[in-house]
């Protein structure tokens, strides 16, 4: 496969992390996975694609940023890297493509 | 929440990378915080324990960097490496450690489930440490004399007067009975009477029906086969049934699961106990009564019997018999725990059946014995092995291995070779199940295998073998010096340790063949004893309690019309069965007053020593011609004489029963040979026989003496038996065979004492064969060298030989006396039994000699038939 590829789970939490922007961290992304898609998902989980997708060069992460709920433990923040943003582009672009091939208005009804 | 729980933290620093340990662990904190706002506290902390379990997963566990632990995988992966390429190099040496532990491993599990098989014993019943079986005492002819059975009184006076006694049941045995259902009769094996209480004290498993089954007076509890066999279903609660020809009907009230293999009781089907619950003894001064009015008595305990048991055993009861009256006959009660009944000694009126302890403490030894000799050869084959690899050692050592890691190395050779030749001797027992079943005992299954005490002696037995298959061989090496390891193909063979091992393989090796070939001898000698009778062409038939006198004399007078049948007689007596026993009256030799005795009595019919096939010593048998020998003739055997002191027994006045007076009273008129009946382990007992008065009992037993074909003669007596008695089925058993059933055990323990005796010397014998090897390669040089110098194949064969042979004779020396000492032992346990003579002892030294060339020659040869140059140069 020339292009580089993401199953669904892995692009979301890209998104979300570009999306978040400054408040990217473990903790907030599993909340707002919930919030949005209504869905309970594991902390591990979502550690593992975090780091994944840094080991992949998508994403990238500095530590810093103790507060008082979480027990003054560090963040760590990511932060979305251009190929990771070429990546969700290119991603998009295909899907929207493929997309357009759908015949739209006919119903069918076999 | 500031932080996480203690095991959270440990769990998640153990499983985590440090440097994402501090955010793993914020967020967590995080969300629990969170969701303890949004969901409550109680959901919060389960979804928190969810999390972080849900972190053991190999996204997280993979991120750990073995940066330190690398090194270790690494080198475990070479120490797997050089050893499977050694392996592929000296593929002898591997397939004689691999088969000795396998072979060993494979016996040693088998024994592991035949022994815990045995112990297991009555340990299924709830609460088993608390029940105990009483047991009695007598004292007979100045003999103590132990009854599995105690009185009836008994059990309601201890429960009466010793507060400890929770519940008792009495169990009464009846054999030969039929359970009749419309108008057919099924046998029926064990019939059982028992109290209500029973399944209070022991424990059965229910299908039908409740604990309550055995209150109504006709109820019948059935098992589960006899309940199939019966109606074909155990659905059957309600149905009616009786018992013989009883004209009473039985309601089976329950069905129960069949007692289980481990069970040394056994039954069929339960009924109440028809003996009233009485608090009388006076039964004990009775022989005859004293068996009649007693039965089994099982009793559960709250707490174990104390110290102070048996006084209050005493006092309780005192108030019903005289504790002068109780010396007098030395009557005793006491205590046997369920447990220990199986393996037990052997009381009178058990009726179920015993394992014999002797075996299970010699296949225990064995056990033992086989991992030791598997373990030394395993041992020795290594230090022989690793000696070859000194090199290789050396140059560890040299780059700098530690002692630790050298031992490693070793572990985990001997953990690889456990763990091969685990599966080897699991599967080895997987395909070998049936012939243990054959050998040991029929009601092993091969899931006893995951039984936790199985699996306990099973791992302690390989771990203790490990120990000393890493330990020695680890010593050796690490213990080296480099130089050393560098300089010499081969060092530190001739330790005292290997020749030590050695040594003591090859006396376990002595010991076992000594002991097989005596057992061999004991056993080919019970089967060809002299039994004072002939027990070829004999068969005995089993009547039931409906057979009259009438039928009795007209069954006979039938079975000698049958073509074949050259006599037939009735008597009381069973081959390897129970006597009757009753005070008998004896005219004394040299005084002039009677003396009371008790003697064990069999009634027969006149023609019963022509039929045996015994032999008539002195005087006459009975004649059916003279009336009055129903009553005043009595014949003895050798044994009475013998214990009487007799010296001229025909004509001495004999009486029993005086209360009739005159009735059985009369003299002896012959002496017949021993006649040889229960198993040899016991001596013969001193037997009066007379006739039944007026052939009043139809007693039991009918013996048939028949010639020419065994099973035409056989369908021909269950035709005549047929018509007489219609509706019973013919118990027939051929005498000979009954014989050997006997002693059965004895055969099948001597079958697998061979084989555990044929894995032992070939263990050793591959021990010996791959060692002698390895011995003629790290003294080839010096071989090759005495060549040149003009010794001859035969001169360096005897060499070779001669370190082997002398180790022999030593551990012979050490381990014939020890082999003698066993047999002597355990032959004792016969009462009939073989003289031990030194030659069979010789005979094991020699063969012993002669293995020990047989297996080191092939080497011998080959070192004495090289080519010195090829050896010489080699450097």
């Amino acid at each position: 496969m020339g292009k580089e590829f993401l199953n669904d789970f892995e692009e979301l939490i890209l998104t979300l992390v570009a999306a978040l922007g400054e408040n990217a961290y473990g903790a907030a992304i599993t909340i707002e996975i919930e919030k949005w898609l209504g869905r309970k998902v594991t902390l591990s989980a979502v550690h593992v694609i975090l780091y994944r997708l840094e080991d992949k060069g998508y994403m990238k992460s500095t530590v810093g940023g103790a507060t008082n709920e979480r027990g003054g433990r560090r963040k760590r923040i990511y932060s979305i890297t251009n190929a990771g943003l070429a990546v969700l582009r290119a991603m998009k672009v295909t899907r929207t493509e493929i997309w357009k091939l759908v015949p739209q208005l006919k119903i069918v009804n076999s | 929440m500031k932080s996480l729980p203690i095991w959270a933290e440990r769990l998640l620093r153990a499983i985590c990378p440090d440097e994402l340990y501090e955010q793993i662990e914020g967020d967590l904190i995080e969300i629990y915080n969170y969701e303890v706002k949004t969901i409550g506290k109680g959901k919060a902390k389960r979804r928190l324990l969810w999390s972080v379990i849900m972190f053991c997963r190999s996204g997280i566990l993979l991120r750990n960097k073995f940066s330190t632990n690398q090194n270790q995988l690494a080198m475990f992966k070479n120490y797997f490496i050089t050893s499977l390429r050694h392996i592929r190099k000296s593929k002898m040496n591997f397939t004689f450690k691999l088969a000795g532990l396998s072979l060993a491993t494979f016996s040693f599990l088998a024994i592991a489930i035949y022994v815990t098989f045995q112990l297991s014993f009555d340990t299924y019943h709830k609460d088993y440490q608390n029940v105990y079986r009483v047991n009695s005492q007598r004292n007979e002819n100045g003999m103590l004399e132990n009854y599995a059975i105690v009185p009836h009184g008994i059990g309601p006076i201890l429960k009466l007067h010793i507060p400890e006694v929770v519940s008792m049941a009495r169990v009464r045995y009846a054999n030969h009975t039929y359970l009749r259902l419309d108008k057919n009769l099924y046998e029926c094996e064990s019939l059982l009477e028992a109290d209500s209480s029973l399944f209070n004290v022991l424990t059965f498993r229910f299908i039908k029906g409740n604990r309550k089954a055995l209150q109504k007076s006709n109820g019948i509890v059935l098992t589960r086969t006899m309940a199939n066999k019966l109606f074909g279903t155990t659905d059957v609660l309600q149905r009616v049934l009786g018992i013989n020809n009883d004209p009473n009907l039985y309601e089976v009230s329950a069905v129960i699961e069949d007692t289980p293999a481990n069970s040394h009781l056994f039954a069929s089907a339960i009924i109440a106990i028809r003996d009233k619950y009485e608090f009388s003894l006076a039964s004990i001064n009775d022989p005859v009564a004293f068996v009649d009015l007693s039965a089994t008595l099982f009793v559960r305990m709250s707490q174990p019997p104390g110290r102070n048991f048996p006084e209050k055993v005493e006092a309780a009861l005192e108030p019903y018999i005289k504790k002068s009256d109780r010396n007098e006959i030395g009557f005793n009660v006491s205590l046997q725990p369920i447990a220990d009944i199986y393996l037990g000694a052997t009381y009178r009126n058990e009726y179920f059946g015993k394992g014999s302890p002797i075996y299970v403490y010699a296949f225990s030894v064995l056990a033992i014995l086989l991992l030791v000799v598997a373990g030394i050869n395993y041992v020795n084959l290594s230090i022989a092995d690793f000696s070859s690899r000194s090199r290789e050692t050396g140059v560890r050592k040299v780059l700098g291995a530690r002692k630790h890691q050298l031992v490693t190395q070793v572990t985990i050779e001997a953990l690889f070779f456990s763990a091969i030749s685990l599966c080897v001797g699991i599967g080895l027992l997987y395909l070998l199940f049936p012939k243990i079943l054959e050998l040991l005992d029929a009601d092993l299954r091969f899931e006893m295998l995951l039984n936790t005490p199985v699996l306990v002696i099973g791992l302690s037995g390989i771990i203790t073998l490990l120990f000393f298959a890493i330990y020695f061989p680890a010593r050796q090496f690490a213990n080296t010096g480099v130089i050393q390891n560098l300089k010499s193909k081969s060092g530190g063979y001739n330790s005292s340790v290997s020749q030590i091992l050695l040594f003591s393989q090859f006396a376990i090796s002595a010991i076992c063949i000594c002991c097989t070939y005596m057992v061999g001898q004991q056993i080919g000698f019970i089967h060809n004893k002299e039994l004072g009778f002939d027990r070829k062409n004999l068969l005995v038939l089993s009547m039931p309690q409906e057979f009259t006198v009438k039928n009795m004399e007209t069954f006979k007078h039938e079975l000698k019309q049958v073509p074949g049948v050259t006599n037939a007689s009735n008597s009381s007596f069973r081959i390897g069965g129970g006597y009757w026993k009753d005070w008998y009256f004896v005219e004394q030799e040299d005084k002039p007053e009677m003396k009371k005795v008790e003697l064990y009595e069999v009634f027969s019919d006149d023609e019963l020593f022509l039929t045996l096939g015994s032999r008539l010593l002195e005087g006459r048998t009975f004649n059916a011609n003279i009336p009055s020998d129903s009553g005043a003739a009595f014949i003895v055997n050798e044994s009475a004489v013998r214990e009487l002191r007799w010296k001229n027994p025909i004509g001495k006045h004999i009486y029993t029963h005086p209360e009739e007076k005159g009735k059985w009273e009369g003299t002896v008129v012959g002496v017949v040979s021993d006649i040889n009946i229960s198993p040899l382990y016991d001596k013969v007992k001193p037997l009066v026989m007379r006739l039944p008065w007026t052939n009043a009992y139809p007693d039991g037993f009918i013996y048939v003496r028949y010639l020419g074909n065994d099973t035409a003669v056989v369908q021909a007596i269950e035709e005549k038996y047929k018509a007489t008695m219609p509706g019973y089925p013919l118990l027939c058993r051929f005498v000979d065979e009954l014989y050997n059933s006997r002693h059965q055990k004895e055969s099948k323990a001597f079958a697998s004492l061979q084989f555990g005796t044929l894995v032992i010397i070939l263990v050793s014998v591959l021990g010996i064969f791959s060692m002698a090897a390895y011995m003629s390669i790290k003294r080839m040089r010096e071989f090759g060298i005495r060549k040149v110098l003009g010794a001859s194949v035969t001169q360096i064969f005897t060499l070779h030989i001669n370190y082997f042979v002398r180790l022999m004779f030593f551990s012979n020396l050490i381990a014939l006396p020890i082999a003698y000492w066993l047999i002597k032992n355990w032959l004792e346990t016969f009462a009939y039994r073989i003289e031990i003579s030194y030659w069979p002892f010789l005979f094991v030294g020699l063969t012993s000699l002669l293995l020990v060339i047989v297996s080191g020659s092939f080497s011998a040869w080959k070192s004495g038939r090289m080519n010195p140059v090829d050896v010489i140069k080699m450097e």
